[in-house]
Parts: structure tokens; C-alpha cells; sequence
């Protein structure tokens, strides 16, 4: 039993390790089939795309990183000086004390016959209060540090954020958004807590210089021999890292895999009882979580293997200072005082070298965080102006779209030759299939990207003579994606209009029908919205965005109708709304329902980028085109009469 | 009791021999640690007594030989050390997730994901490392003080109590210190978070804010956020700065080092000159190892904390939970029947189902219409028994729903639910769901019985290829299908289907109707649905009101009559005139005239 128990443990402990050893091969081809999909992937996404630049050297030189750092320290310089100032004095500090305790030391060592309090006694109360007082400067030192660390990052981010606002869609287009948000906190984080190790390497660097300059002014012989051995001692320790770098990366996958499965499956509890999966998904969890078991041991060792292999090149320094210092000694060369100095202040040399070597990589991404942080931002061709306060132009409403052609990618045509003309207060369906380019044409209206060809005219006026803020201030968007911030009600409502005040607010949301739900909330408008949006349902984030949009009060409107799922009341509710919201406004519609599309003055037909026919609906249906047959293939399907054709068909 | 720290004591000692080897020679380590000091200390004091190089070789050599020694030893703790605590935090997590997978459905209503998941991921990490190296860290700084102790004391035993003094002093501004930062480094932690967040948030909404023009808005709240998670920094920075537990031991460290050498000096209590070098260099080692502490401690409090909340949920009661029963359901004879059930899902809760009556017979469709909060989707739970009638019976082929096993139940019983949950994996994998171990084959007619098989042969990798995240994504239609074809997989004899979309573009509203169509005529199906086309296939139509009954019948006989009925669908379509109040024998509900 006893026994058996222990194996047991073992095999708990370290069986990964013996399992899977012979399936070698069958790992090979797994990864290779992983590429294979990977790649496949790629270059579906790749077809969407712009192709993507191969991996590029850095454009920056290290100086001009150095001064886009100093950019950001010069509005703390006086903390930048506080913190140098104190760096040194602790340094000093540190290397006086032991002096002192030399000093001590060696006046016993003259063997003083005649021992008196006063020789001895300012050395010892002079090391004490230098003990003490270094404390001091050193807690002043590390919090400088914090505190500049701490301005610096989060100026960056201040600065970054807006940087990467003013950007044009273009730039987000090739960004992904998850990398971006990468780039902006946790990169800043990584640059925090490099920041807080470059001030340690830093300080002990000149510790470094420092000791070995007063060490060699003792015995330059024992300094000499035991400085010998640094360089070979930084190369492990490099070595090491770099092992410990890929196995943390496997690390860190492994466990978001793990907390990916385990947040899905919460999510997904009741399909799971439905099916009754429970044991299969604590089988799979299991199998997750043990291969990450796996490599959070991996990781340990690469971890922890630095501990003992730094100690064991420590004690292997001390043998050789002891090796050479008693050589010195008996040749008279230096003294016992200065021999104990060397072996109190030999840890002043060993660690700042060891702790530069594990952290070199850091300060290597460091150049590389810099430049992305710097990239994010300065790109002259993909910045918009930022003249914000600029008051919404007073136009009509008319527009007209002459033989517009359009491309993201050179020579992939995306609109062609696309013509119609809308009066004020006029409403416009586009209708076609997913990929026709419907959605294009609203982001060229609001000037999100450069038409290649032919013109748009707002009343009669080029689009592209208008100033860019001003214009897009009187043109309202409603996405199907509506933007929701953690925050109240009130503030999400204020994306449209910052000014708005609460009665303006209010009358926003009776006009969409949403003054109901709202003050059935706890705290009405101060309610808190949570992450996305995720307490309220997708009737209730549409009339929000419906309401914004109300606020901001444009004169024209592009509304990219939502296919989300609600059911019937709110759908109508939502037709209501949209009913108000295009009241008076002339508007672009991308339509996905049939009562949209009766309701509009002029439906254009569009597929791949081409308009197939315009007219209204009755026009189109008499013209027997595409649109007679979409209309009788697929929106028949949402009218009563269709119902008696399937009744009799079954 | 049990809390957090006995749970993860009780689960470190499954590995007995791993946790005492670690306590152990932990301990062992520590004084081992000594003896380099000690050697050197004699060696200095040899050579001051005219020693030369072939005197002390010997030890020198003992020296390098007790590194590599010790060096391994260090090794094996604290890599075993770090692989038991991995060990522990998978066990913990593997339980976490375990306990929460049984757990009923009543239970996880009332759970938010997000707060479980902060347990599952952060805390377990917490306690990840104040398991390794944290505990073991505070163990040999205890060590290293008794050393100490017993090294001062050697000399004088003033100094001993000197020493013991000073520790207590440190050990209770230790404790004070970290309690004091934890709630800092929680803050800035949850804080970082909500940084994220809002980044992201805007990054991904980046048109609407450019169509707002709301740079300003969204730089104003994103300002708001990055400042007051820099105050926190700041105030955090500042607090970890000031460490001044240290200050005490460093007080320390210079009065034994002063007085040791003054005690040489003065020829007092026959100390020597190694003893002077030995005991300065182990106060300058347990100054080093001190600051250690201020972490290690940190991170003890906050692993026993996080011990504790991640226990709090697997020992957590289960209000809903039910014995399984015990006959089999063959799936033969699909009958349903409610008998007056009434069903609230919490006692706080109102009503969500008021004295229900229905009969579904064997291979008939029923479709449930009404209001969203009527209680459609409530009944199709029942029916699953995610949930049981708080009143009345439910009885399946003539037996009440609870007298069978749950197996049996789950294997006749499948679902498309309205939020369709597709998982991170295949196409493949997901209509697997619900029987891992089916053949290609019958997941490819599964499929072609959804209509899903077409433009699943359409993506890049068929059914190998991924959804989600890294993979494609679906349209609303497409992973209805799927949904579909999961749950014609099981080869279920009742199907439910939840289907809440009203307005998907045409095309894909096409593709549904004919998937669903097919399946009707072969299931016992009760579907929820507002697809005029799906109702009018149906044998029966129930209305539902506020968790009542107000209708039932067909569909060309409600549409006539029922006003409950038309003012579902009168806003979208053409109905036919009323036909008056005609007195059917269908309804039940009295509410009807009015």
C-alpha cells in the first residue's frame, strides 16, 4: 500500500514526463499539420488583406529612441536629477561603509597594546550611521524611481492613445486592434518594470566601477584575476535566459489555453447539461490542464535552475579570492583588513554583472517597445487633423455619388462606375448580397477612406472640399456594432454629443421609445453599463446608439441596419425608432428588411461592387430584374402570403 | 473547519514525501549556507595565524566541493518545491472545475463567469507563488534568525536577547507592512484590467468615435482611467519604496557588527577575528534575505486570501440540486404532458410559469409563441429538466420527469438553444458535442440534414477548420445550422428549439426554414419561434402571457381569433380579418375576451 502510494506520487509529480516519449513522430506530424492550417488561414485572411510586409529590422537607431525616452523624462527632469542624485549618494553610501569597517578591522589588526575607546569608536558610529542613512537614501532612490517610472509610462500612454486616435481607418485596417491594445498596456507595463530594473543594474553598475577602482587600488593582482572569470560567468547566465524565454512562452500559451477552456465552458454550462457533457469536458479540461502542468514545470526549471547555477559561480569566485588573497597576504602585498574588504565587497562586482546578463534581454525589448510606441504614432501620410472644436457644417442634405470607383488594395476593384443622387430627406436602400460593398460606400461618405475615382457631391459641393471634422460632425453613423464603454448610461449617451444636457438626454431616449427602460434601471441614467454593454440586450444597445445619434443632431444619416437577433416587440420598437431617426434627414440605409426597404425613396441594387438597378419598388418590380427576383426568392419569405404556399406544400 | 490553507495543506500532503523533502531540506539548506561563511572566516583567521597556501588548500578545495553540493541541494528544493506547488494550484484548479461542472443550473444562474474566472486564473496563480518560492523563502529567513540567535548568543547573551528583540520587532512590522500593502497591489491589479478594457473597447469602436467626432470624449475617459490607475501606481511605488522592516534589521546588522568588532578590539569574550568575519558576513546575508521577506509575506497574505476564495466556491451549497432517478427512457413514445405546473426560478423570483397544461404527443410539433419574459424558453427548460417544477408533474410517456435517469433523459432530449454557443475548436468538434465519439459519417449526414454541409465544404478546411477565435466566423445562420446539426447528431426522439432570431438578412432565413422543415416531421419537437413559416407547420400553437396560457390551437384558427395572436405578428404582416369572438373550445384561458 505504502508502496504503491509513493509510486503514485511519483507518477502525479513527474509522469509527464515518461508519457508521450514514443509518439515523437506523431507530434512531428501534428505540427506539421498545425502549419499546414496555419497557413491556410493565413492566406485566406492574406486574400482579404493587404499583404503584409515581411519581418523588418528596426527603422530607429538606438539614439533616436533614446530621445523620444528623453522626450518624455525632460518634463520630470527635476525628479530625473533627485533620482540621480540619490543614486550616487547610495552608492557612495554603499561603498564608504564597508571602508569604514576596514578601517575598524585594521586597527586591530596593528595589534594596539594599548586599546582606547576614542580610536576605535568614530570608525564604528561613523559605519552605523552610514548604514542607516543609506537605508534612508535608498528608500528615497526607489521611490523617485516609482514615481518617474510611474509619470513616464502613463504619459506614454496618454500620449499613445491619442496618437493612434488621430490615425486614419487605414492604420487600424493593418493594426489589429488586439495588438494595439497589446502595445499600449501591456507593453507600457513591461517598459515600467524595465524601467525599475535599469535603475537597479544601473545603480549597481557604478557600484561596479566604483568597488573595482578602490578594490584595484588595494591589490590590482587580486582584482585582475578575480575580474578575469565575469565575462565567462555573464555567458551562462545569457545562455540561460534564453532558454527560459522560449520555455515561458510556451508557458504563457499553454495557460491561457487553459483559462480559455475553463471560461468557455462556464459560458457554455447549459448546452453542457443539455448534452450532458459534463464528464467528457472534465475529461478534456483535464488533459488541458495536465499539459500545462507539464509546462509550468518546464518553466520552474528554467526558473529556477538560474538560483544554484549563480550560486555555485559565487562560491567559485570566493575560492579564488581566498586562493589569491592568502597568496598576497603571505607576500606581504596586501593587508588582512584589505583581504576581509575583498570578501565583503566581492558581491559588488559578482551580482551587478549576473543581474546585467538576465536582464540584457529586457533591455533589448526595451528598444524594440520604444520604437512600436514611437511607430504607433508617426506616420505622416495615415494622420487626420485634429481640429475637434470646429462647429458641424449647416448643409442641406443632398447627395450625389457620380461614377465612384473605389479600391483597398491597388487593381481590386471594390465600387465601380457607382452613381445615384439623393434629395434632402430622401432615404436610399442598399440592397445586395454580403460583399457587394455596401458597407464601402458609408465608410467613403464619412470619408474613412480616399475614393480613387469619379466624385461625391454634398449639396452640389466636392466631399472632399469640406473640412474632415466638420463634415463628419453633420453625418451620422449607426453601425450594427454599437460602441458601448464600461461607465453609466449617461456617459455612453454623451459620445454623440458631450454637451448634451440631461433634459436633451431625455428627450433623445423618449423620441426611440427608451425612456421606459431606462428609468426602470436602478439609478437611471447614472446606471452603470458593463463591459461591452453586456447587462443591457441588443433592443436596448440599439436604442442607446439610436439616441446618440439623435444627440449629435446630424443632417445626414448612414444606418447599417442590425441583423441581431430581438424578437418581434423590440423589432418593432426598433422599426419605430428608426422611423424617427430618419425623419427629416436624408439617409443612406443598408437594408436587411423588407419594410426598410418599402419605406425608401430610391433602393439601388448592388453586387460585387456594381449597381445593377435603381428605382423604387415598384419601378424595380416591374422591371423584372435582379431585384424582382431577390424580392420573390427571399423577402416573400417574411410576408403572410408566402405562409399558404408552405401549408399546401406539405 | 476547513478554509483555504488547510485545503491547500490537505491537497500538498497527496504528496508527502515531495512536500517534507521541500520542508526539510529547506531548513537543512539554510545552515548548510553557514559553513562557506564559516570556512572562509577560518581561513582568514589561519592566514592571520601565519597560514600558507598549502595549509588551507585542503579547505579551499572542501569549499568548491560543498558548492557544487549545495548548489545541487538548492536545485532539488526549489525545483521540487516549484513542481509541488504546480501540482497543488492544477489539483485546486482541476476541483474548482469539477465541483462547478455538477453543479445545477439554478446554481450558475446566480454566479457571475467573470468572477469565477478571476479564481480560476488570478487567484490560483497567487497561490501558485506564495506556494513557491514565497512560504519557502519565509521558512529560511526564520532559519537564518535562529542561526543567528544562536551565533549571538555564543558571544554574550545579552546580544541573544538583543537579537530576539530586534526579530520580533521585525517579524510584527513585517506583517503590519504587508498587510497594509495588499489591498494597493489588489487595486492596481483590477485597475490594470479596466485599462485594458477601455482600450480595447476603443480601439474596436474607432469608427463610431471618428463618425462622433468624439476624440475628445473618448481621450477624456480614457485620461480619467490611465490617472487613476497612476495614482495607484504612484501611491503603490511609493509604499514598496518605503520598506522599513528593513531599516530595523539594518540597525541591527550595524550594532552586532559594531560591537563585534569592538569586543575584538577591546580583547572581550574571546572573540577572534574569524568571528568577526563570520558574523558580518551572515548579518550581511540575513540583510539580504530580510528584504526577501517583504514579498514573501505580501504574497502569503494574499495566497491565503485567494486560498480561501477560490475554496469558498467549491464548498459552496447547491440550492437546486437533485437525485438522479432511476428508469430508463427509451425515447419510444415521446409523449409530453404539463400538468398544472407552476415554476418560479428562485423563491424571490415572481412566477416565471403559471399553472401549465399541455399535452405534446408523440412525433407532434408544438410551437410556443409570446412576448419576450413570457416564459417561452422557461418551458423548453423544464423539459430538459435543467430545472424542476416548483408545482404540478411533467410527465414523459405517462411517468413524472424526475423518475428517470439522466443519461437516458439527455440522450432522447436535444437542443438548439437561442444563444448559440459555439466552441473554440472544429467545425467538426462542435457538432460532435454532444457525442465525441461519432463516426465521420454520421457527422457529415448530421450536417447535411441541418443544410450545413454545403458551405461547410465551402471553408478553407471543411470540417477540420476552426471557428472563433483564429478561425472563421460564422454568420447568424450558419451557426444556427450547426447548432441544429449538433443536436440532430445525438439522434434525439424530442427536440427543443429555442429560436429567438427574428430578423436575419432573407438568404439565410431560406436556409433555415428548409433545415428545420426537414426535421418536424420526424421528432417530437417544441419549438419557440416567431418564423410565421416555421408556426404555420405546426400541429399546435401555444400562446404564452406573463407565464400563463392565452391561446392555443392552429395557426389559421388564432390568427382569426386570437388578439394575443395578431399582435405579435400585425405590425409585420398582412393577417387575414378577424373572424369575431368565437367561442372555441381550445382556449383555455379566460383572459381571452375582451
Amino acid at each position: 500500500m505504502e508502496q504503491s502510494n509513493k509510486r503514485n506520487e511519483f507518477k502525479r509529480l513527474f509522469g509527464f514526463f515518461f508519457e508521450n516519449r514514443v509518439s515523437r513522430k506523431q507530434k512531428k506530424e501534428l505540427k506539421k499539420k498545425q502549419k499546414q492550417e496555419k497557413k491556410l488561414i493565413e492566406e485566406e485572411k492574406g486574400k482579404k488583406k493587404s499583404p503584409k510586409t515581411p519581418k523588418k529590422k528596426r527603422n530607429h537607431s538606438d539614439k533616436d529612441l533614446m530621445l523620444y525616452l528623453w522626450s518624455y523624462i525632460k518634463p520630470y527632469k527635476g525628479k530625473f536629477y533627485t533620482l540621480a542624485f540619490f543614486m550616487l549618494l547610495t552608492v557612495a553610501l554603499g561603498i564608504l561603509a564597508p571602508l569604514f569597517y576596514q578601517e575598524g578591522l585594521a586597527l586591530v589588526e596593528a595589534q594596539d597594546l594599548s586599546p582606547e575607546l576614542s580610536k576605535i569608536f568614530p570608525f564604528l558610529l561613523a559605519y552605523i550611521l552610514i548604514v542607516m542613512f543609506k537605508w534612508f537614501t535608498e528608500a528615497f532612490q526607489r521611490s523617485t524611481a516609482a514615481q518617474l517610472n510611474s509619470f513616464i509610462s502613463n504619459d506614454m500612454r496618454k500620449r499613445v492613445f491619442s496618437d493612434v486616435l488621430k490615425n486614419k481607418i487605414k492604420f487600424f485596417d493593418n493594426a489589429e486592434t488586439g495588438v494595439l491594445t497589446g502595445n499600449i498596456t501591456n507593453d507600457l507595463q513591461e517598459l515600467y518594470h524595465t524601467g525599475e530594473r535599469f535603475v537597479q543594474v544601473f545603480t549597481n553598475l557604478v557600484r561596479l566601477v566604483v568597488t573595482v577602482a578602490i578594490l584595484f587600488s588595494f591589490s590590482p593582482r587580486l582584482t585582475g584575476i578575480s575580474m578575469a572569470f565575469l565575462p565567462l560567468f555573464s555567458l551562462v547566465a545569457i545562455s540561460l535566459r534564453k532558454f527560459s524565454r522560449r520555455v515561458a512562452r510556451v508557458w504563457r500559451k499553454n495557460f491561457g489555453k487553459v483559462n480559455q477552456s475553463f471560461s468557455e465552458s462556464m459560458r457554455s454550462i447549459s448546452v453542457s447539461k443539455a448534452f450532458e457533457r459534463e464528464e467528457e469536458n472534465i475529461r478534456r479540461f483535464s488533459d488541458l490542464n495536465e499539459l500545462t502542468y507539464k509546462s509550468s514545470v518546464q518553466r520552474g526549471f528554467a526558473i529556477f535552475i538560474m538560483g544554484p547555477i549563480s550560486d555555485f559561480l559565487r562560491h567559485f569566485l570566493l575560492v579564488i579570492i581566498l586562493w589569491v588573497g592568502t597568496l598576497e597576504y603571505n607576500s606581504q602585498n596586501i593587508t588582512l583588513a584589505a583581504f576581509s574588504l575583498f570578501i565583503i565587497m566581492f558581491d559588488y562586482y559578482f551580482y551587478p554583472l549576473m543581474s546585467l546578463a538576465r536582464h540584457y534581454n529586457r533591455f533589448q525589448a526595451m528598444f524594440g517597445i520604444l520604437e512600436r510606441l514611437l511607430e504607433s504614432s508617426e506616420k505622416e501620410e495615415l494622420i487626420e487633423p485634429d481640429n475637434y472644436d470646429i462647429k458641424p457644417l449647416s448643409m442641406q442634405g443632398d447627395i450625389e455619388f457620380r461614377n465612384v470607383d473605389f479600391e483597398y488594395i491597388p487593381e481590386t476593384p471594390i465600387l465601380k462606375y457607382i452613381t445615384f443622387k439623393a434629395k434632402r430627406g430622401e432615404r436610399i436602400a442598399l440592397v445586395g448580397p454580403t460583399g457587394a460593398g455596401k458597407t464601402t460606400i458609408a465608410s467613403i461618405v464619412m470619408r474613412f477612406y480616399d475614393i480613387k475615382g469619379g466624385e461625391i457631391l454634398i449639396d452640389g459641393k466636392n466631399l472632399y472640399d469640406y473640412d474632415l471634422t466638420a463634415l463628419r460632425k453633420s453625418i451620422g453613423l449607426v453601425s450594427q456594432r454599437v460602441l458601448l464603454i464600461k461607465g453609466t448610461i449617461r456617459e455612453n449617451l454623451q459620445l454623440g454629443n458631450e454637451t448634451a444636457t440631461d433634459s436633451q438626454i431625455w428627450e433623445a431616449l423618449d423620441r426611440v421609445q427608451a425612456r421606459e427602460f431606462i428609468e426602470l434601471l436602478p439609478n437611471g441614467l447614472d446606471s452603470k453599463v458593463s463591459e461591452k454593454g453586456k447587462n443591457l440586450s441588443a433592443g436596448q444597445r440599439q436604442m442607446i446608439s439610436f439616441a446618440r445619434v439623435l444627440l449629435a443632431d446630424p443632417k445626414l444619416i448612414i444606418l447599417d441596419e442590425a441583423t441581431s437577433a430581438v424578437d418581434l416587440y423590440t423589432e418593432a420598437k426598433i422599426q419605430d425608432a428608426i422611423d424617427i431617426l430618419l425623419e427629416n434627414r436624408t439617409s443612406i440605409v443598408i437594408a436587411h428588411r423588407l419594410t426598410t426597404i418599402l419605406k425608401s425613396d430610391l433602393i439601388v441594387v448592388i453586387q460585387d461592387g456594381e449597381i445593377l438597378e435603381q428605382g423604387t419598388h415598384q419601378e424595380l418590380l416591374e422591371q423584372n430584374g435582379p431585384y424582382h427576383d431577390m424580392y420573390n426568392l427571399y423577402f416573400e419569405t417574411q410576408s403572410a402570403k408566402y405562409l399558404e404556399t408552405i401549408k399546401t406544400g406539405r | 473547519m476547513m478554509n483555504g490553507r488547510r485545503w491547500v495543506a490537505k491537497l500538498a500532503f497527496n504528496y508527502p514525501i515531495a512536500t517534507t523533502y521541500v520542508i526539510i531540506f529547506s531548513l537543512i539548506e539554510v545552515l548548510l549556507f553557514i559553513l562557506p561563511l564559516s570556512i572562509t572566516a577560518d581561513v582568514i583567521e589561519a592566514v592571520l595565524n601565519g597560514a600558507v597556501i598549502s595549509d588551507i588548500r585542503g579547505k579551499l578545495f572542501f569549499l568548491l566541493g560543498l558548492a557544487v553540493f549545495q548548489a545541487l541541494l538548492f536545485f532539488t528544493i526549489s525545483f521540487l518545491n516549484e513542481v509541488v506547488a504546480h501540482r497543488i494550484t492544477t489539483d485546486m484548479t482541476q476541483e474548482l472545475f469539477e465541483s462547478l461542472q455538477y453543479r445545477s443550473l439554478t446554481y450558475h444562474d446566480g454566479k457571475d463567469v467573470g468572477e469565477i474566472m478571476a479564481r480560476a486564473t488570478g487567484d490560483t496563480r497567487t497561490v501558485n507563488i506564495a506556494l513557491s518560492p514565497a512560504v519557502r523563502i519565509v521558512l529560511e529567513v526564520f532559519v537564518l534568525w535562529i542561526v543567528i540567535f544562536i551565533l549571538t548568543g555564543m558571544v554574550h547573551w545579552i546580544l541573544l536577547i538583543w537579537s530576539i528583540v530586534i526579530f520580533v520587532v521585525f517579524v510584527l512590522a513585517t506583517i503590519r507592512y504587508s498587510l497594509k500593502l495588499v489591498p494597493y497591489t489588489v487595486d492596481l491589479r483590477e485597475n490594470f484590467g479596466e485599462l485594458s478594457e477601455i482600450t480595447n473597447t476603443c480601439f474596436t469602436g474607432v469608427r463610431e468615435i471618428k463618425s462622433f467626432v468624439s476624440q475628445p470624449w473618448a481621450k477624456r475617459r480614457y485620461v480619467k482611467k490611465v490617472e487613476k490607475y497612476r495614482n495607484i501606481e504612484l501611491a503603490t511605488g511609493k509604499k514598496g519604496a518605503w520598506f522599513y522592516p528593513i531599516l530595523v534589521v539594518t540597525f541591527f546588522a550595524g550594532t552586532i557588527i559594531v560591537s563585534s568588532i569592538y569586543f575584538l578590539y577591546q580583547g572581550l569574550f574571546n572573540v577572534s577575528f574569524g568571528d568577526v568575519i563570520r558574523l558580518a558576513s551572515l548579518i550581511s546575508l540575513l540583510t539580504n534575505m530580510s528584504e526577501e521577506l517583504g514579498w514573501s509575506m505580501e504574497y502569503l497574505i494574499r495566497g491565503n486570501t485567494s486560498a480561501d476564495r477560490i475554496y469558498a466556491i467549491i464548498d459552496e451549497s447547491d440550492p437546486g440540486i437533485h437525485s438522479d432517478g432511476e428508469v430508463h427512457f427509451n425515447g419510444k413514445n415521446a409523449t409530453i404532458e404539463f400538468k398544472n405546473v407552476s415554476f418560479r426560478y428562485n423563491d424571490d423570483l415572481p412566477w416565471a410559469l403559471k399553472n401549465i397544461k399541455i399535452r405534446v404527443n408523440h412525433n407532434q410539433t408544438v410551437a410556443i409563441v409570446g412576448s419576450p419574459g413570457s416564459g417561452k424558453s422557461t418551458i423548453t427548460k423544464l423539459i430538459q429538466r435543467l430545472y424542476y417544477p416548483t408545482k404540478g408533474d411533467i410527465l414523459i410517456d405517462g411517468k413524472p420527469i424526475q423518475s428517470y435517469s439522466n443519461k437516458s433523459l439527455r440522450s432522447h432530449i436535444a437542443t438548439v438553444e437561442q444563444d448559440i454557443f459555439l466552441f473554440n475548436t472544429t467545425v467538426k468538434e462542435n457538432i460532435r458535442f454532444g457525442k465525441p465519439d461519432a463516426s465521420e459519417e454520421e457527422v457529415i449526414d448530421a450536417a447535411k440534414l441541418a443544410q450545413a454541409h454545403d458551405y461547410i465544404l465551402a471553408l478553407p478546411l471543411g470540417y477540420e477548420n476552426l471557428i472563433g477565435e483564429g478561425g472563421v466566423r460564422l454568420s447568424g445562420g450558419q451557426a444556427q445550422r450547426l447548432s441544429i446539426a449538433r443536436a440532430l447528431l445525438v439522434n434525439p426522439s424530442v427536440l427543443i428549439m429555442d429560436d429567438g432570431a427574428s430578423a436575419l438578412d432573407a438568404h439565410t432565413e431560406i436556409e433555415i426554414q428548409a433545415a428545420i422543415s426537414e426535421i418536424l416531421k420526424t421528432h417530437t419537437t417544441i419549438i419557440t419561434t416567431h418564423r410565421l413559416s416555421i408556426i404555420s407547420k405546426a400541429d399546435v400553437v401555444i400562446i404564452l402571457e406573463k407565464g400563463e396560457i392565452v391561446g392555443l390551437g392552429s395557426h389559421e384558427y388564432l390568427v382569426r381569433t386570437n388578439h394575443f395572436y395578431r399582435r405579435l405578428f400585425e405590425r409585420h404582416y398582412q393577417l387575414p380579418p378577424m373572424e369575431g369572438k368565437s367561442e372555441a373550445p381550445l382556449i383555455i384561458s379566460p383572459e381571452e375576451s375582451e
